[in-house]
């Protein structure tokens, strides 16, 4: 059983529910002791900028700047798209703690060395 | 032909402008092909991601990453050494 486990988010604001819901397994996963990434794509990549998610909190769940500083604090890795980060004209400067810019190949290597996968 | 860290002769310079993710990684793939093995390419890049991407690309296609260079924040200079044709 492969012990890596990748997260790929593709919403922000326009859908808080699969944002919340997507650290919200990644925590779960870290917990369970993955190595977990959260590949933050297409609009997920507004997630990597300080302050957006702040006011985020899906009904029946905790807010997403907990569960996102959580899951970082666990040990959780957050994989930021660079030509998505690019197109939204979001500056490198205010990226959250904990962030990495990356491209494909890098997503690609994580997966290709097993890992699991789940998109939201 | 120039040498860096005295001992290493660059065959190729490719500056990727601002190709980033996998139009980078594709750009990399196809200058690399006009390599023979044990030549070396230095790769200029501008992307951000690039730090990640190109030594994980490296990784996968058994190349050599000589060596890493940062210059200022957003230019990076990676000497790729082919290892098979």
């Amino acid at each position: 059983m492969t012990n890596k486990f990748l997260v790929s988010l593709t919403n922000g604001k326009n859908d808080t529910d699969r944002a919340t819901v997507a650290f919200v397994v990644a925590n779960a996963a870290v917990a369970s002791g993955k190595e977990v990434v959260v590949f933050l794509n297409i609009d997920g990549a507004y997630l990597s900028d300080k302050g957006y998610a702040d006011d985020i909190h899906e009904g029946g769940f905790a807010p997403l700047k907990g569960l996102m500083d959580q899951f970082v604090e666990a040990g959780g890795l957050i994989w930021v798209c660079s030509p998505c980060h690019k197109k939204r004209e979001l500056s490198e400067d205010n990226l959250i703690e904990g962030a990495t810019i990356v491209g494909g190949a890098k997503v690609v290597e994580f997966l290709s060395e097993g890992a699991a996968s789940i998109t939201y | 032909m120039r040498k860096i860290q005295q001992q290493v002769k660059v065959d190729y310079v490719y500056d990727a402008g601002p190709a980033s993710c996998g139009e980078l990684i594709m750009n990399i793939f196809l200058k690399m092909k006009g390599l023979h093995k044990g030549e070396i390419m230095e790769v200029i890049s501008y992307d951000l991601g690039a730090v990640e991407d190109v030594p994980a690309w490296c990784r996968m296609q058994g190349h050599t990453l000589l060596h890493t260079e940062a210059k200022g924040v957003i230019q990076t200079h990676f000497y790729i050494q082919k290892e098979r044709d």
